[in-house]
């Protein structure tokens, strides 16, 4: 598995019809699950109403944003050990990426929150945080990069830095936990209760699924278009050279 | 036709805007990036590859 | 056991760099002072009120205070050449590390930390707990140093990365922030004390490999 990704080109081979079949795939699952979003499913009272239909969008990103830092430290991670540059692609692809999730599950989740807690922000909760800690170490990873002046420069100082921050997540989440349960917190959705109908349940993970595979599309169209850009740098270099 | 709801309308549909306008504007930066990276390179082995 | 050569230098180092830049030494604590100063300004003076917030104000104002020295804290050893002579050495390079931010520290944040009674005195907080309260701030400033100074090896080779470094390094802060703001408060109870000693020695276990890593590509 890891050895067809080592190789730029079996990947480029590869990519080149998995990111379409990912895109399409992805979106149509998306696509279908904001239908029964908010078309089909019913209303839960239990849940605030109508206002649950937000957990349609809300959760997939909330996953996507969590999964994505995970993608990114273990893409850092393969990068330091074995130095595979496709590694490194992967890093510096996910990162705005990631971000742009990790903002979406920071907006959907504070619009939500005025409705059901009275309030657009909270502190207390140790979920909320730790995604706001994750966009700002995105963005702070995506800084580092564009500060340095050689692309192995930046690819060791980005995957320093993330998987610093990766070590730092579980310590932080534990911190606001803490912190948190000292400060009463609201009373909070559940989503990981124990019984969530199937008629909930379905459409979510397949919309989360959806997401999923689209945020892979992404990634392959970004690492994509690092390869190009890789190799014509190659050859620019090669022409200033008089070669 | 739309769906009407009885309460929140507008939060549920701002959440829904902002759910579907992100992934799309992250996939116009993924494929414009791609296309500006290929047209790039497409650009500077004229005549050496193709 | 003779402490290796590498090890004196980058201690003394830290020492005289601290005085060599105009009064460097200096700087932290007159921003950490100007911060706290402008806090009853934009709140009011009210003393209740400032009672209240004037903990947590001591540790923003020490979270950022620890941040301004740390843009040149390696990139001086870089640009003169000292931090290539460190990587050759067989000593390892993240007790280099380690020792270069504990020194650091010594000379920058100590001082903020003995400041920190007197200007919990105008913010108007109970005199029998600012000496207590001095402890949390010593172990959470160690912290922010220790962070910092992650961040700052990898900003080494960024000209004008002040403010990348505090990009990179606010997040970390953050488990340091929530025990020690606990920990410092008139009332707050012993374990958290206890938390606050253990993130911090969570980041003396890790941070001077980060740092040290974070310098040898800088030197590469």
């Amino acid at each position: 598995m890891i050895s067809i990704f080592a190789n730029p080109h079996r990947f480029m081979a590869l990519s080149r019809w998995l990111a379409p079949v990912c895109l399409i795939a992805g979106v149509a699952l998306i696509a279908w699950s904001v239908w029964q979003g908010l078309w089909v499913v019913p209303k839960d009272d239990y849940q605030g109403g109508d206002i649950m239909r937000a957990m349609f969008i809300h959760v997939p990103s909330a996953w996507l944003a969590m999964g994505s830092y995970l993608g990114l430290a273990l893409a850092s991670f393969v990068w330091f050990i074995w130095r595979h540059e496709l590694a490194d692609m992967a890093a510096k692809s996910i990162a705005p990426l990631g971000a742009g999730y990790t903002a979406m599950c920071l907006a959907t989740g504070s619009i939500w929150g005025k409705p059901t807690w009275g309030t657009w922000w909270l502190w207390d909760d140790a979920r909320m945080m730790s995604v706001l800690v994750m966009f700002f170490l995105f963005l702070g990873y995506m800084a580092l990069r564009a500060a340095m002046d050689t692309r192995q420069k930046a690819a060791k100082a980005g995957a320093i830095l993330a998987m610093v921050g990766a070590v730092n997540v579980p310590l932080i989440k534990f911190s606001v936990d803490i912190w948190a349960s000292l400060h009463q917190g609201a009373s909070v959705i559940r989503m990981d209760g124990p019984a969530m109908p199937a008629v909930y349940l379905t459409p979510l993970l397949i919309g989360a699924l959806g997401h999923m595979i689209f945020f892979a599309a992404l990634t392959l169209t970004l690492m994509r278009a690092e390869v190009w850009q890789r190799r014509a740098d190659v050859i620019l270099a090669r022409k200033l050279a008089g070669g | 036709m739309l769906p009407e709801f009885e309460q929140n309308a507008a939060f549920i549909w701002a959440i829904f805007a902002i759910g579907l306008v992100v992934p799309a504007l992250l996939g116009v930066y993924a494929g414009l990036k791609a296309r500006l990276a290929r047209r790039r390179l497409a650009r500077l082995t004229e005549g050496d590859l193709k | 056991m003779n402490t290796p050569a590498p090890l004196r230098a980058a201690f003394r180092q830290a020492i005289t760099e601290a005085w060599a830049s105009g009064a460097g030494a200096l700087l932290p604590i007159g921003f950490f002072a100007g911060a706290a100063m402008l806090v009853p300004f934009t709140v009011g003076t009210d003393a209740a009120q400032l009672a209240a917030i004037g903990t947590g104000v001591l540790w923003v104002a020490l979270a950022l205070a620890s941040l301004v020295s740390m843009e040149r804290l390696f990139q001086a050893d870089l640009e003169d050449g000292t931090l290539d002579l460190w990587a050759q050495e067989e000593t390892p390079l993240f007790l280099v590390a380690a020792t270069k931010i504990l020194a650091h520290w010594l000379v920058s944040g100590l001082p903020l930390v003995l400041l920190t009674p007197l200007i919990g005195l105008t913010l108007q907080l109970p005199a029998d707990a600012l000496l207590p309260a001095m402890l949390a701030y010593g172990l959470g400033g160690l912290a922010f140093f220790l962070w910092g100074g992650v961040a700052g090896a990898l900003a080494a080779s960024v000209p004008r990365g002040g403010l990348l470094i505090a990009l990179l390094a606010l997040p970390l802060f953050i488990p340091t922030a929530i025990f020690g703001g606990l920990a410092a408060q008139p009332d707050g109870e012993t374990s958290n004390l206890l938390f606050l000693a253990a993130s911090t020695l969570f980041a003396l276990g890790v941070a001077p490999f980060a740092a040290s890593a974070a310098l040898r590509l800088a030197v590469d």
